[in-house]
């Protein structure tokens, strides 16, 4: 293989998941809009929001610190970093060296922990109301997804994602223990809908600072601060996804860099995530918003579930 | 009508010597109260298990430059039969201070510090007597209800603070929430003081849109404010246009023409079906259940459409007048508005299934923003939010006005006080509007428009009158002035009464839940602030 082919396929795995973060964004509000029978904004909206945002001059309160300016740059390079870890549209993604699963939730974590700084930082009383919610729902996120997670790394003997998705991908029969699977799935789904600030845990399209979670952090954000933010938003939201969709439906995805199979690879996997993220559209729209002392026990409910799926897997094994 | 003679019977028998008169106002009996005994009197009428009554209304009134005095007037609405009942006492000689009733009276509580802020006259005994309406960079002595106080002055703008009430302890931290708001609502400021996420006090703060509508009638015709009555709160212009009219309508003794009072309650319904329709999609979008919203948002706005096309106004301003009302509505446009609510009522039914159906959605409405009959009595609340809470009140069947001696509603009453309640009312009342439109639509007579109204001079002269609104009573009182001019107009939208509550139904609720509790109440600013 020529020296380049990797370079370039880390290139095109950043260009890919800075380029259709936005249109999945877009896409869950198209279903969103459509389903209240609206016609909605374009799938292209976000896009042209993030280009507007970065125009614009941001303003800066004069109570922040540096934390202020740095986090939203923080939490973009993490939730970056984090999505180049993991096999894309390519089982074997070149920088899987770089780190395993345990690396890529701690990535996310770190820019958690910024926003939560960043968040209490200005001192507005909204800001650190939505730090405080956040911390709690990372806090009790973080365990769901890590066990849901290891159940899949043990059925496949490695922590690696690569190594993973390769492995599953290659399988017959895609998947080993059906159950287990299934509710490790089910897990991370719920982790997926509360780290990412989705109904029914949070309500990204609220004005309601008092019941905001993510957005209440990022109320003092303008400009390109803001585009930013925004952005690893969306980015953290396809991490997820693609997450779900490479671990436990890793159909389609390339297994060779041969050029047919990396076409089919990436098309498979924008079909897949955009897919997902029609679901969580539709998700949106038929429940409310859970009472914030109920989030909790929904999480509580992916770690008995992600618990359970570490259970079959021991005892379906024999 | 004759209200309440038992009931004065009894407090004459209870109090001999307080009472130095006893007259009527077009059919509400006033007692003239000597200005010690007011308190005493106020607290047996609310207290006496067979009086009961509920402050309605309390206003002041400076009758210079015919005399020399102000007048304070209490309403109470009495349990029995919902009969109203006057209480009137006197300050003369330059007096300045009264005695305050709001400890043993609480829904006197913010009438009083509102007659302070605006008459300058002091409630002796209240326990918070912060300023309320004149926010602190209003200058010393500037109280602009006062007959010498020029109406069209620029005031001076000085320096003062407003001081919270502080809860101490640890953990313990302050949420300051407005006057400026992301969403696109009315300015208002929210003091929270939490612990983690549990609401221990809430504070309302508002007051911020001020206008003087109050002064401003003063400058008005008794026969031509009703566009500014209309403008009081934008969301009740038929509620505050004909509370307004029927006032002035007493006090000149003009009898409405039966189709102008068919006519204005089927008004009075259209206001009350969008604003409802519109309510209950909000509510539902608090709680991130945003499908319901868009599709009661699309039914608000083909009422208000409906509204267009009958009267030329979205908001149903320009039909009430003084005598009668402006628009007809031919027998074409009246079958028009059946097909459309015909429509409009089998699709809220659909949207109706599924909010009964959504499990997540009862499990964020019930339970939550609790509002307990007791409360809500001391608190002289009605309504929406009243009948939610127990408070069997409705103006359209206890004291009917326009149409609706002859087409009565069936009032909507539950016991829980939650949101859920206070959604299920609105619900009930959708498709109780609706009913009566269809069945008003059905009865119109045919006649005059409306009564000429000729102009006289009665200075002094007063009258009450009271509008079932969507929100709740609106009442007016109107005293005319020299040659037809309006000397005092007092207007009471429900939601001056039912701010102070939504501090008590906040208590105890979780932060992340109060919007969600503010949309059930669906308060006006504008109307509160005037």
């Amino acid at each position: 293989m020529h020296v380049m082919v990797p370079v370039v396929l880390i290139v095109v795995q950043l260009i890919m998941l800075l380029a259709l973060a936005p249109f999945i964004v877009g896409v869950i509000r198209k279903i969103k809009a459509r389903l209240q029978c609206r016609r909605g904004a374009g799938l292209f909206q976000p896009y042209a929001d993030l280009a507007k945002l970065f125009r614009k001059q941001p303003v800066r309160s004069s109570t922040t610190s540096w934390i202020f300016t740095a986090a939203p740059y923080i939490v973009f390079a993490s939730t970056v970093a984090a999505g180049l870890l993991m096999p894309v549209f390519l089982s074997h993604t070149p920088l899987n060296f770089a780190g395993n699963i345990i690396a890529l939730v701690y990535l996310l974590a770190l820019g958690t922990f910024f926003l939560i700084l960043a968040g209490l930082d200005a001192g507005s009383a909204f800001g650190g109301m939505g730090s405080s919610r956040e911390a709690v729902i990372a806090t009790l996120a973080e365990p769901a997804m890590m066990l849901s997670i290891l159940a899949i790394a043990l059925t496949a003997g490695s922590t690696n994602l690569s190594t993973i998705v390769h492995q599953s991908a290659l399988l017959e029969d895609v998947v080993l223990a059906p159950p287990a699977h299934l509710m490790a799935l089910a897990a991370m789904f719920i982790v997926t809908l509360a780290e990412t600030g989705r109904v029914p845990v949070d309500n990204p399209a609220t004005h309601l600072e008092l019941t905001m979670i993510h957005e209440a952090m990022l109320l003092e954000y303008s400009g390109r601060y803001l585009a930013l933010m925004e952005w690893a938003a969306g980015i953290k939201l396809l991490v997820f996804l693609t997450l779900i969709v490479n671990v436990f439906a890793p159909w389609g995805i390339a297994t060779s860099v041969a050029p047919v199979a990396l076409a089919t690879g990436v098309v498979a996997y924008v079909l897949k995530v955009a897919g997902l993220a029609v679901v969580i559209g539709v998700i949106e729209s038929m429940f409310a918003k859970l009472r914030l002392f109920r989030v909790p026990e929904l999480l509580g409910a992916a770690f008995i579930l992600a618990l359970l799926a570490l259970v079959f897997f021991y005892t379906l094994r024999g | 009508m004759n209200d309440g003679s038992a009931a004065v019977e009894r407090i004459r028998g209870a109090f001999a010597l307080a009472i130095t008169d006893i007259g009527a106002v077009y059919g509400v009996p006033m007692l003239r109260v000597r200005k010690q005994d007011v308190p005493a009197v106020a607290r047996y009428i609310h207290t006496d298990p067979h009086v009961r009554g509920s402050l309605s209304l309390l206003w002041a009134v400076d009758h210079r430059p015919r005399e020399a005095r102000y007048e304070l007037c209490y309403l109470f609405t009495l349990a029995e039969r919902k009969d109203w009942l006057l209480l009137s006492v006197d300050l003369t000689g330059g007096e300045r201070e009264f005695l305050s009733i709001t400890p043993m009276v609480h829904a006197a509580k913010w009438y009083e510090r509102e007659i302070r802020d605006l008459f300058g006259l002091i409630p002796v005994g209240h326990p918070d007597l912060r300023r309320l309406v004149r926010h602190e960079h209003w200058p010393k002595g500037s109280h602009p209800l006062k007959k010498d106080f020029v109406w069209d002055q620029v005031l001076e703008r000085v320096q003062g603070e407003y001081v919270f009430r502080k809860i101490h302890g640890d953990g313990v931290f302050e949420i300051p929430v407005g006057p400026i708001h992301a969403g696109i609502i009315e300015p208002g400021h929210f003091r929270f003081s939490v612990a983690g996420e549990p609401i221990l006090q809430l504070e309302v703060r508002h007051f911020w849109k001020h206008r003087g509508v109050e002064k401003l009638f003063e400058q008005q015709r008794l026969t031509e404010a009703v566009p500014l009555a209309e403008r009081v709160s934008g969301d009740t212009s038929v509620g505050h246009s004909l509370a307004y009219c029927q006032a002035v309508e007493t006090l000149l003794g003009v009898t409405v023409p039966p189709r102008a009072r068919y006519l204005r309650s089927i008004f009075l319904e259209l206001e009350r079906l969008h604003n409802h329709i519109g309510d209950v999609g909000a509510i539902c979008n608090d709680t991130a259940y945003a499908l319901a919203h868009a599709h009661c948002g699309r039914m608000k706005e083909q009422l208000m459409q409906l509204n267009d096309r009958l009267t030329g106004s979205r908001f149903l301003r320009g039909v009430n007048r003084v005598g009668g009302v402006s628009r007809d509505l031919s027998g074409a446009q009246l079958s028009q508005v059946e097909e459309e609510l015909q429509a409009i009522e089998q699709e809220f039914a659909g949207i109706e299934h599924i909010l009964f159906a959504n499990a997540s959605l009862t499990e964020r409405l019930e339970n939550t923003g609790v509002l307990s009959e007791g409360i809500a009595w001391d608190h002289a609340v009605m309504g929406v939010v009243g009948r939610a809470s127990g408070i069997d009140r409705d103006l359209r069947r206890d004291r009917p006005f326009a149409a609706y001696r002859e087409c009565p509603p069936r009032v909507a009453v539950y016991r829980y006080g939650d949101v859920r309640a206070r959604m299920r009312v609105r619900l009930d009342e959708v498709h109780d509007s609706i009913r009566l439109i269809q069945t008003l639509r059905r009865q119109v007579p045919m006649g005059p428009l409306s009564t000429q109204a000729v102009e006289a001079s009665m200075p002094g002269q007063w009258a009450i009158a009271a509008v079932e609104g969507w929100r709740g009573e609106i009442l007016y009182v109107v005293m005319a002035g020299e040659e037809g001019r309006i000397h005092r107009c007092k207007v009471r939208d429900p939601s001056f009464v039912h701010w102070p509550a939504i501090q008590w139904a906040a208590l105890g609720n979780i932060v992340p839940d109060f919007p969600l509790i503010n949309k059930s109440f669906n308060l006006s600013y504008a109307g509160n602030d005037l």
